[in-house]
């Protein structure tokens, strides 16, 4: 299936799913989007591996190896990687079990927690270990664009994307990185 | 007083005068090993007799020190007791905010510490004299003797020229070496009741190798301040801008300026503090001032007082150098029963001064004078907020000086020998000597007083360095030089130093040497301001990637961009200074960060590291999948 169109792979790491949703927010434009860009691997498509692209659109910091492995396939593929949200970008609210220790954390979850049943930490080959500390991506591929917001409004998205396909720089205005 | 800082007042009593100090606040030596059970009967005893029967909040500090050096830690009990005491006053404090106090200063401890706790040097000095060693044995007797024996890590010690040091409940201990920290286990095994540590360890010694006029200087007490008072007060300024002395802490700052804006100043009262601090890693010269000529310090520091008409005055002393404390204490004690301290000094009407020491706890901030002036009021070390500057409003919003110990010999000098002539020795504007501490790779390293046209390159010469690699001179917020520069003199249009200078040959890897000195700051930032705080935090774990080789020139940037911010939005020096070294690094030899670069064209972690925790609790497999 060769086409002329922009490839384009998003996911989500250790995200909500809330950057999506704000991407989907461009309500019909995605209906002009979809005449200019395909999109590869992405919640969208379920495409599981991600292939060529030339826009990687990734949401959620690196909370486990999973997702360190998920976005080194990203880097490899995408020309040009873009963090999406606090999450990405900061580690967001995942990131705040990084002043706990781990073994804490997954005790007050699984173990002391309010309401747990048959208390233990959950141990299988198939659950990706995670990391000591949640990271922002950057701490681990270089990245060539931040999309700011928690999540970043629907416009910033197409900023961004419509920029890309222009061959011009992104630039988003004030309205779209002040969130007061 | 209406020029008094409002935020500063709240401890002057209402009849507008000092209230009374008790002489000397930390009187209680340290005790070796530490005592145990502290009762509320030797809070008692110590508030009777060095705080004149009621805590002070001004005295909090002090008290604390004192606690924390007969017991070794300041237990909740105490910190409550403290709160009880002061609050019985206007001005009371909370326990969260005694333990804010605590929680600020290295030195002072809120959890139980076993009887015997060695602090070991950190500086890049003492790890070039083999301090990793001592540090991996003394960890290991602390496993073995949990009870008994703790080991932790402390900035310079002041003792770079005979490392790797080590404090033992706060007393210096020079040139580890084997049968030192034999003797150490000894006392650990034995427990003795009571240990002399002067006499049981070696002492620091003062290691002068090359002495001018500020060294050569035995000053019969007396003789500076007489012919000082042949003139009225304000006739000793002339002399000082005669003499275009700058002061020897650092920035360089002209001493006459200093002292007329404080004489200048109305108010009923007004301050001398001498900064004894010395936190600058690598500088050891005030020790030996202290030590060996403590008649220029404290004659420097009362013809200060009468020229600015100050009559209290203080000596800020680090916790590091407190095994000085007895001797300063009895050559104030001597100079008092000699009528050259206390009140109408010689015989003058109204030329009253009344000198003090303070210890400090650990905090290189507290160096920096009004940080310092913080310190003193008993709070945390945090900078103030300038204008108004100590001058105008300092120590309980009394105008204040600050001047380094060299500064007040170099008063001394001047008020001896005469401004213009103090003066006739200059190069490019500096005048007098200066005094440095050298350490590092080199035959003789100590103290050298030497002319301002000193180059590197001289020095080097003079201490016997080969094979130099590059110089660390004014400590980590100074310089670091490469030889393309070692012509250049070191004087205050030049090279610039408070008197540290550090060499390292070629066998070194300056990256270590960088990253000590970031490590430092970022130990010692006060917290207080975020591009401080969380600079030097960003700084020193991006330089711990290059370390792993896990950067790229992504991080590169990225240290560009923070080195940027800390210079232009830190609060005081120390953030604006705390990028330097890895700015002179990266601009000179940008080879020691680019052979550390990652392989890994994409991804610049090392995921078996990042899951470590995960592996402890089996959670992953032992590192299978990435070998
Ligand atoms: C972070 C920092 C630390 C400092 N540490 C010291 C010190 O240990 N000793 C010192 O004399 N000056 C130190 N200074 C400089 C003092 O703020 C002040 O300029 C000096 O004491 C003034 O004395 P001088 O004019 O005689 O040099 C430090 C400054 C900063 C910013
Ligand atoms: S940035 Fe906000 S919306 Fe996006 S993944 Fe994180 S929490 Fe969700
Ligand atoms: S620059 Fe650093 S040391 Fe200075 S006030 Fe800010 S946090 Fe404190």
């Amino acid at each position: 299936m060769s086409d002329n169109k922009v490839k384009v792979a998003t996911c989500s790491l250790a995200g909500c799913f809330g950057c999506h949703m704000s991407f989907l927010d461009i309500d019909e434009r995605i209906v002009d989007l979809i005449n200019h860009v395909r999109f590869d691997r992405s919640p969208l498509t379920d495409i599981k591996e991600v292939g060529h692209c030339a826009i990687g659109l990734v949401e959620g910091g690196l909370c486990n190896e999973e997702n360190v492995e998920v976005l080194k396939a990203f880097r490899e593929n995408c020309d040009l990687l873009v963090s999406v949200g606090a999450c990405a970008i900061n580690g967001g609210v995942p990131a705040m079990r990084n002043n706990i220790p781990l073994e804490e954390c997954l005790e007050t979850a699984y173990v002391n927690g309010i309401g747990v049943v048959d208390p233990q930490i959950p141990q299988h080959e198939d659950i990706p270990p995670l990391l000591n500390k949640v990271l922002p991506i950057h701490e681990a591929v270089h990245v060539d664009y931040f999309l700011p917001g928690c999540p970043p409004p629907a416009d910033a998205f197409w900023e961004l994307l419509t920029a890309v396909l222009e061959n011009r720089e992104p630039n988003l205005d004030y309205s779209l990185r002040h969130f007061d | 007083m209406e020029k008094v800082n409002k935020r500063q007042i709240n401890w002057i009593d209402k009849n507008n005068k000092m209230t009374q100090i008790p002489t000397l606040l930390c009187m209680t030596s340290p005790s070796v090993p530490y005592e145990i059970g502290l009762t509320e009967k030797h809070l008692n005893e110590l508030e009777a007799d060095h705080f004149n029967g009621q805590l002070n909040r001004k005295d909090l500090l002090q008290f604390l020190i004192a606690i924390q050096q007969r017991f070794g830690w300041i237990c909740k009990d105490a910190i409550a007791w403290c709160s009880h005491r002061i609050s019985q006053l206007e001005t009371g404090i909370s326990e969260q905010e005694i333990r804010g106090i605590i929680d600020f200063y290295s030195f002072l401890e809120k959890e139980a510490c076993p009887p015997l706790h060695l602090h070991l040097s950190t500086n890049v000095t003492d790890y070039m004299l083999g301090q990793q060693d001592h540090q991996a044995y003394f960890e290991t007797l602390a496993k073995e003797y949990p009870k008994r024996f703790r080991v932790t890590n402390t900035s310079c010690t002041g003792l770079c020229d005979q490392g790797p040091a080590a404090l033992l409940n706060g007393l210096p201990i020079p040139a580890l070496n084997n049968s030192i920290r034999e003797a150490i286990r000894k006392l650990v095994e034995e427990q003795p009741a009571k240990i002399d540590v002067a006499a049981t360890f070696p002492t620091p010694q003062d290691n002068i190798q090359l002495k001018d006029q500020l060294l050569n200087r035995q000053l019969q007490s007396g003789n500076a301040i007489k012919r000082v008072m042949t003139n009225p007060a304000e006739g000793f300024l002339g002399e000082l801008n005669a003499a275009r002395l700058r002061g020897r802490g650092g920035a360089g700052f002209p001493t006459g300026f200093k002292w007329q804006t404080c004489a200048d100043a109305d108010a009923s009262q007004k301050v001398v503090v001498c900064n004894a601090d010395e936190g600058e890693p690598g500088t050891f010269k005030d020790r030996v001032l202290l030590h060996s000529h403590i008649q220029q310090v404290i004659e420097g520091m009362t013809i200060a007082a009468r020229t600015v008409g100050a009559s209290l005055g203080f000596i800020y002393l680090r916790f590091e150098y407190q095994y000085l404390l007895p001797m300063l204490t009895a050559a104030i004690e001597e100079r008092v029963t000699q009528n050259l301290l206390g009140d109408a000094i010689l015989g003058e009407e109204d030329f009253n001064f009344h000198l003090h020491i303070h210890l400090g706890a650990g905090a290189y901030i507290c160096g920096e004078e009004s940080a310092l002036l913080e310190s003193l009021e008993g709070k945390r070390g945090i900078p103030r907020i300038r204008p108004p500057f100590p001058a105008q409003a300092g120590y309980l919003g009394y105008p204040t000086i600050v001047n380094n110990v060299e500064t007040f010999c170099c008063v001394a000098e001047v008020a001896l020998t005469g401004g213009a002539n103090f003066a006739s020795r200059q190069c490019e504007g500096s005048t007098g000597t200066k005094i440095h501490s050298i350490s590092g790779d080199c035959e003789r390293p100590g103290i050298y007083e030497l002319p301002f046209d000193t180059t590197v390159e001289d020095i080097l010469k003079l201490v016997g360095a080969k094979n130099t690699q590059a110089v660390q001179v004014g400590g980590p917020s100074g310089k670091l030089l490469f030889p393309e520069l070692f012509h250049e003199p070191v004087n205050f249009s030049h090279v610039s130093s408070g008197g540290s200078f550090m060499v390292f040959d070629e066998s070194r890897d300056l990256f270590n040497v960088v990253k000590n000195f970031t490590d430092f700051f970022h130990h010692e930032s006060c917290g207080f301001c975020t591009p401080c705080r969380v600079g030097c935090g960003v700084l020193s774990e991006t330089l711990d990637k290059f370390a792993k080789h896990h950067a790229s020139d992504d991080d590169i940037q990225h240290l560009r961009e923070m080195m940027e911010l800390m210079d232009v939005a830190s609060h005081c020096g120390l953030g604006q200074t705390a990028a330097h070294p890895v700015r002179f690094l990266l601009e000179g030899k940008p080879d020691f960060f680019k052979n550390k670069e990652t392989t890994d064209s994409v991804v610049k972690i090392d995921i078996h590291e990042e899951t470590s925790a995960a592996r402890e609790l089996h959670l992953a497999n032992a590192g299978e999948s990435h070998e």
